[in-house]
């Protein structure tokens, strides 16, 4: 050790530089972790059950499976999906297949989800007698986990110890500081509106906002999703109808009533996965593609959400119920209009 | 084990320090040794309990070996000849095996099938620091090293998993020093601050910047056609997150090395502010430079044989040092485009001198038009070492040079005027500039920016350390920038807020530990 090193250790200031770096990491570290705990922007720590509580951007993942750990035995059907699934009103549901419905849906809900929620609700013996399970042929895509704080997913279905502590951390972390910070001020300052209006009891999600839309009958443009996407997605559909199938449940399989002009843009998509799966007599709920109702803009809050009125349509009529074969060439009929439409300009 | 884990920070790195220097105040110091070779052990099996064995008996062999290469006896020139093969051979197997038998079977259209072989971890760094060795040895530069030490020198965890590449001159040396197994609250708080520093750059700007790059060259991979803004913002992204992930982890090596009174040397002097090849690998992965320049590139004959031997040395120490970081094709070219570009930047420098030209004497736009162009060539020649195919690298750079158009954002049609119809001739179209939705873009630049401007202009770690001799200088080239307008580090108690805060961060940031990408090679 030199002269200046030995000056400095005796001196105190090695001392009071680790007393004020102690001092300051740990009631930096206080601050962050409290502040996340009392704000808990996403209803992580803080589950609610008042009925039909207001939120800006609750974790659905984290409020819907808290709610069903205690009160799945209440539960026949269980809807799951996204959050377009998640405004369809499980009292519809439930005048029109007979049963006592929870509403699963969660944003960005995917298939992988769905098979997870599903081993989760059966190996916590509260396998659903009726699964309902809606179809969007815009998101085949989507088969990856999300893994940002708004839609992380609940330990309880992930399973995995170093899962859950890593899902607490998380919530007590840096990003979530500074979104809860957000939160603070918005309270304080901006005071926006909230965006959901969410019913534990049921699952129910009813969403507050309203974009003006204009909905076109023919899309501008197609989009194909590429084989293996489609492939790994057939996979997950097959594996949760073999899973419900050996619980000896049903599946009930819903089209959501996405506009028109978006359902034809993905026509080949829809021939592509139809064709993969099992024969095309495979029966589904839609909206017939001419319905009036899936071209007017005030049935929808945005592009990929629909008003609960609409989603109630596709189930209220036994006839709504077709192959998918017959779905098929109703949007290929649409589609032949709009190519004729097309050459005629 | 990860250096950035809760497990790591909180448990594994406190339990070890306050071993070592509870053993080492009562003056047990082989005692000390045993357990940081014990805890080292311990940190590498963590990953993977079954290649202990392996790093264990190549110690043992190495260090057998290095006895009998620093005796007079017969067989030393045999010695050295089995240990470098044995050495190179088993790099060999877990690294290049199923690269060498695909390749046979490219060419010649076999089917040879060889089972998965696992990389152990950190075995192209262990293997490079004992070959040194044992050349060393031989040429009769090691001393008679006490096997604990040497058991030290090979697994010492700061520096085992990713480098820097250590040297035993400058490690063994330090093992006998008593001072080091007194705790030091200087040493301690000197290398904490390097820690942190590190942990910051990794975790926060490194990972945070990476979310950026994976999806390009996700979609550069799968064929998708690119824009060229989401090309660059791609490629610059990752240029950043490599250097931010390389860099930090060096200094966070650094830094757990000084809380235990070790220094090891620099790895990363801010290359990015290089204006030349050639400068470029005076500051990036120093210690692997050194190694090569040592190893290889000296004993091919260096630049004592003429012009155009020192060219193919080169190139035969960069082909070798692109191989080195990974058993593929792209990685072979990223070498052999550095390669070029180090013989070229010294045929350039040999003809100005020719000239009459002092290279010392170059003019401020002069030396940034030749860091832009160095600038640009480092960040295309890492999309060839970042992509997985050439197929992608090839998708991703011909998107960068505009070859898949280019499209420039609507809100600049007022500003264009008249001359959109000639753009449109020449492939320049106004439109959707992004496509593909990658990322959010404007976020992305953003954050390209903010990172660059600190690659460029903020001081690196060692600058910021610099009155505490931070790490030995590997440096050989320009003089090293100061920044005398930048505080230098001091222990008083207003730095201690700014280490803890950026801690805090770090710490706070590590939802999901992320493995280095140096780990792979």
């Amino acid at each position: 050790m030199n002269s200046s090193q030995e000056y400095q250790e005796k001196s105190g200031e090695t001392r009071k530089f680790l007393r004020a770096l102690i001092l300051t990491a740990l009631g930096a570290a206080l601050l962050v972790v409290s502040i996340n705990y009392r704000v808990d922007r996403y209803y992580v720590f803080h589950a609610q059950e008042e009925p039909f509580m207001e939120f800006l951007e609750p974790n659905m993942r984290v409020l819907k499976t808290n709610y069903l750990e205690t009160h799945c035995s209440r539960f026949d059907a269980v809807i799951f999906g996204s959050s377009r699934a998640a405004a369809i009103r499980t009292d519809d549901v439930n005048n029109a297949f007979g049963v006592a419905a929870y509403n699963f849906g969660v944003a960005t809900g995917n298939l992988p989800g769905v098979l997870a929620r599903l081993e989760w609700l059966d190996a916590s013996g509260c396998m659903p007698k009726t699964i309902i399970l809606p179809l969007s042929i815009d998101r085949l895509h989507f088969t990856g986990r999300p893994n940002d704080l708004l839609r992380k997913e609940h330990p309880a279905i992930v399973g995995d110890p170093a899962y859950a502590r890593e899902f607490l951390l998380s919530y007590l972390g840096v990003d979530a500081f500074f979104s809860n910070l957000k939160k603070l001020m918005d309270q304080l300052i901006s005071r926006p509106e909230p965006r959901f209006r969410y019913d534990p009891r049921s699952g129910d999600v009813e969403y507050l906002w309203d974009r003006e839309l204009k909905l076109e009958a023919c899309p501008d443009s197609s989009s194909r999703t590429d084989e293996v996407t489609i492939g790994i997605f057939v996979d997950y559909l097959q594996r949760i109808e073999s899973r419900v199938r050996e619980s000896g449940s049903r599946m009930v399989l819903l089209w959501n009533p996405i506009p028109v002009g978006d359902q034809l843009a993905h026509l080949d998509d829809a021939r592509a996965l139809f064709g993969r799966l099992q024969g095309t007599e495979q029966l589904i709920y839609r909206l017939p593609p001419g319905d009036a109702r899936l071209f007017d803009s005030d049935q929808y809050h945005d592009l990929g959400h629909y008003k609960p009125d609409l989603a109630a349509a596709v189930f209220a009529a036994p006839q709504n119920r077709v192959p998918l074969r017959q779905l098929l060439n109703e949007l290929q009929a649409l589609q032949n209009q709009c190519d004729a439409q097309n050459d005629s300009h | 084990m990860l250096f950035n884990s809760y497990i790591f920070i909180f448990l594994f790195l406190p339990v070890t320090l306050a071993g070592f220097f509870l053993i080492g105040k009562r003056q047990h110091h082989r005692v000390a040794i045993a357990w940081l070779v014990a805890c080292s052990l311990f940190f590498y099996g963590w990953w993977n309990p079954a290649y202990l064995g392996l790093i264990l008996v190549s110690i043992l062999f190495n260090y057998a070996i290095g006895v009998v290469l620093g005796g007079q006896g017969p067989h030393r020139k045999a010695s050295l000849v089995a240990g470098v093969v044995l050495n190179l051979g088993l790099l060999g197997y877990f690294k290049y095996a199923n690269f060498f038998v695909d390749t046979v079977n490219e060419v010649t259209g076999t089917d040879f099938h060889l089972s998965v072989i696992v990389l152990p971890l950190a075995i192209s760094f262990f293997t490079f620091q004992q070959i040194a060795y044992l050349v060393d040895a031989w040429r009769g530069e090691t001393r008679e090293y006490n096997f604990l030490h040497y058991c030290l020198f090979v697994t010492f965890f700061p520096q085992l998993i990713a480098g820097p590449i250590v040297h035993h001159r400058e490690m063994l040396p330090q093992f006998a020093r008593d001072v080091i197994y007194r705790f030091s609250q200087r040493d301690f708080i000197v290398g904490f601050t390097i820690f942190s520093l590190g942990l910051f750059k990794k975790v926060v700007l490194a990972d945070g910047i990476s979310v950026f790059a994976n999806p390009v060259f996700g979609a550069a991979e799968a064929g998708i056609p690119l824009s060229i803004i989401e090309a660059w913002g791609g490629a610059l992204a990752y240029t950043l997150q490599i250097y931010f992930d390389f860099s930090g982890y060096s200094d966070m090596a650094i830094g757990l090395g000084r809380m235990f009174g070790i220094r090891l040397p620099l790895n990363f002097h801010s290359p990015l502010k290089a204006v030349n090849i050639i400068e470029f690998w005076h500051r990036w992965h120093m210690t692997l430079s050194r190694f090569l320049r040592d190893y290889l590139y000296i004993p091919l004959g260096g630049n004592r044989r003429g012009p155009r031997r020192r060219y193919i040395n080169l190139m035969i120490t960069m082909l070798l040092g692109g191989l080195w970081h990974g058993a593929g094709w792209t990685f072979v070219v990223w070498g052999a485009a550095h390669g070029l570009a180090l013989a070229l930047n010294h045929g350039w420098h040999a003809a100005r001198r020719a000239m009459g030209h002092r290279l010392e004497q170059s003019t401020r736009g002069g030396r940034l038009l030749s860091g832009a162009l160095t600038f640009v060539f480092i960040v295309a020649t890492f999309v060839v070492f970042r992509a997985e195919s050439f197929g992608g690298a090839m998708n991703l750079l011909s998107a960068m040079s505009g070859g898949q158009g280019v499209i420039l954002p609507e809100g600049l049609s007022g500003m264009l005027g008249s001359l959109q119809p000639w753009l449109a001739q020449h492939g320049v179209m106004l439109g959707e500039h992004v496509p593909n939705r990658l990322a959010s873009w404007s976020d992305g630049f953003k954050f390209i920016f903010m990172l660059l401007l600190i690659a460029w202009a903020a001081p690196n770690t060692q600058q910021i350390m610099r009155d505490f001799d931070p790490a030995f200088d590997t440096y050989r080239g320009a003089p090293a920038i100061h920044f005398p307008a930048f505080p230098r580090f001091s222990i008083s108690p207003g730095w201690a807020v700014i280490i803890a805060l950026l801690f805090v961060y770090a710490v706070g940031s590590l939802t999901r530990a992320s493995e280095f990408l140096y780990f792979q090679f």
